[in-house]
């Protein structure tokens, strides 16, 4: 399974929760590279998912071909690896990094809401 | 005189490996091994040769082979950059305490501090990953008396040696060594000991894990073969379990007082039982991060590890048991009193509920376009109860800690203590597999 999120995703994160610092582009933006087609091409089965609902059949497809199967979803880089409880001073340097001119910051802002309503 | 045996040098290291049990060496090829690739063409029918794409590959397949089949792993590169490019995946297995056995050839004797070509200084370079044991054959004697401590110190102390073969030694006679002063006379062959503490440092841990009213466990990779006990004593001492990372398939989850990983990708129930505990109890678990441990005079700890170096360094333990996990715990069982308070169990097992809740709610949200906790948490249940599972390092550590659920039968691993990249996919590598195209 590939998570295609074209961002190096935790490092990302660390750089906003741990460093304060927006996400830095030129470091952490990786480039879009169609996986599951690259695992057609070298003799595997590939399988893309770019809507939640295409979730279930992808499974069970994929557990039922007879050779390697790369399943690539097109995720989506701004869902939180939330913290299991958050610290002031880590929601501080988060907050700061949005503030600070994230490219991602719409998204962020966003997701967190949902993901932490969740709770 | 010495002896001559059959074949040559590398002969004669492939047949003692074979004597050692081992049946598969993943490498890539190099001039620098040449005389070593010869001979295991000559014996492919006893002995599997896993071709990789990079060294490092190499290095980190030997490392899965250990951690899932409890076997040590060997690889196999060539002198020079081939040696150099191994480093990554020993340190992998020499952070996460899995036997090793790298083999790398060199340059040929005449030539060595002679500035020659691709010459490195290759003692020194595996002196720190390696530093059990690593040496340089000069002559073809010492081939038995390498490859027997190299495997044996390997498996004894779960590290990594290595051994380096100058290629013009690779293509000479095999000998055993005459029996004269100055000569050494090695047996093949490891049997893992089986290590228990003394009854009095059980009776020791016994009452402080008596006196507790809210207990908590932390199993790691050394609690892999002790699900049974861990969950007899969890259930004595009304304890909650929590997984650090490496440990994620020693008990399964869906139990209700099992509370999951732990750390800044681990679950809230694991967090609150630790910060809540007054008693720890730890079994093969280096975990390394004290901010997620009790504070050092809330609770009693008691630890379990097979290595004495391991114990007492993550949290003051009172009780320290050195000691294989499941023997150990069998032997505490019978010294324990099952707590009739439940109180502190019904509390985690309230929060485990509810976490479990938290997480469908979170994986089943909206993204765009994907939320990455969903694609792990939706196929999670349909999983094969034998299967395999590694991942990677990176956000995706995220979602296998906390949305994958294992069932009992499940293996699962990954980089634990080095979180290097790339090793995903290659854990899984297996010759066996239907892969095409030789992938």
């Amino acid at each position: 399974m590939v998570l295609n999120n074209r961002d190096w995703n935790q490092v990302t994160w660390e750089q906003r929760a741990i460093e304060s610092d927006p996400k830095f582009d030129a470091s952490q933006d990786v480039p879009d590279f169609p996986y599951a087609r690259y695992a057609e091409l070298v003799g595997l089965h590939g399988i893309r998912v770019d809507r939640q609902e295409q979730i279930r059949d992808a499974r069970d497809s994929a557990l039922n071909v007879d050779r390697p199967v790369v399943l690539e979803a097109y995720t989506d880089p701004d869902v939180p690896p939330l913290p299991p409880h958050i610290t002031f001073k880590r929601a501080r340097a988060y907050a700061s990094a949005i503030l600070r001119g994230d490219s991602n910051s719409a998204g962020i802002i966003k997701a967190s809401v949902k993901q932490i309503f969740a709770r | 005189m010495s002896c001559t045996l059959s074949g040559n040098v590398s002969d004669f290291l492939v047949r003692r490996l074979s004597e050692w049990g081992v049946k598969r060496i993943f490498g890539y090829p190099g001039d620098g091994i040449n005389g070593i690739m010869g001979a295991l063409n000559r014996t492919s029918r006893t002995m599997d040769f896993v071709q990789v794409r990079h060294e490092e590959m190499a290095a980190f397949v030997a490392c899965a082979h250990a951690k899932f089949t409890g076997e040590a792993g060997v690889c196999l590169a060539t002198s020079g950059p081939g040696a150099i490019h191994l480093l990554n995946g020993l340190y992998d297995a020499k952070l996460d305490h899995q036997p090793v056995v790298a083999i790398v050839g060199q340059q040929r004797r005449a030539a060595l501090g002679g500035d020659y070509q691709q010459e490195v200084d290759l003692v020194s370079l595996f002196k720190d990953v390696a530093h059990e044991y690593v040496h340089m054959i000069a002559t073809p004697a010492q081939m038995r008396h390498m490859v027997d401590r190299a495997m044996r110190i390997a498996q004894a102390e779960r590290n990594v040696c290595c051994i380096i073969v100058p290629n013009d030694i690779q293509q000479m006679d095999a000998e055993e060594p005459p029996r004269e002063h100055g000569t050494i006379h090695f047996g093949a062959g490891y049997q893992a000991p089986r290590i228990v503490p003394r009854a009095e440092d059980l009776q020791r841990a016994a009452e402080a894990l008596n006196a507790g009213k809210k207990v908590a466990m932390l199993v790691g990779a050394g609690a892999l073969n002790a699900a049974a006990e861990g969950l007899e004593v969890a259930d004595l001492l009304g304890a909650g379990i929590a997984k650090a990372l490496l440990g994620k398939a020693a008990i399964p989850d869906g139990i209700p007082f099992v509370t999951g990983s732990i750390r800044l990708l681990g679950t809230k129930p694991s967090y609150d039982m630790m910060m809540d505990c007054d008693t720890l109890l730890m079994v093969g678990s280096s975990f390394p991060y004290s901010e997620f441990l009790p504070d050092e005079d809330q609770a009693r700890g008691v630890q379990i590890d097979i290595n004495g170096r391991m114990i007492g360094i993550r949290y003051p333990m009172e009780v320290n048991l050195i000691g294989d996990s499941a023997e150990t715990l069998k032997l505490l069982i019978p010294l324990l009193l099952r707590k009739e308070d439940r109180s502190s169990r019904d509390r985690i097992e309230k929060h485990v509920a509810k976490w479990r809740e938290t997480l469908r709610e979170r994986a089943m949200g909206p993204a765009n376009p994907i939320n990455p906790q969903r694609i792990l948490w939706e196929p999670s249940p349909r999983l094969p109860d034998n299967c395999i599972l590694t991942c990677d390092s990176g956000s995706s550590a995220n979602w296998y800690a906390r949305d994958l659920q294992i069932c009992q039968g499940m293996m699962a691993s990954l980089s634990g203590g080095l979180a290097t990249m790339g090793l995903g996919v290659l854990m899984r590598l297996r010759r066996s597999s239907p892969i095409p195209n030789g992938w």
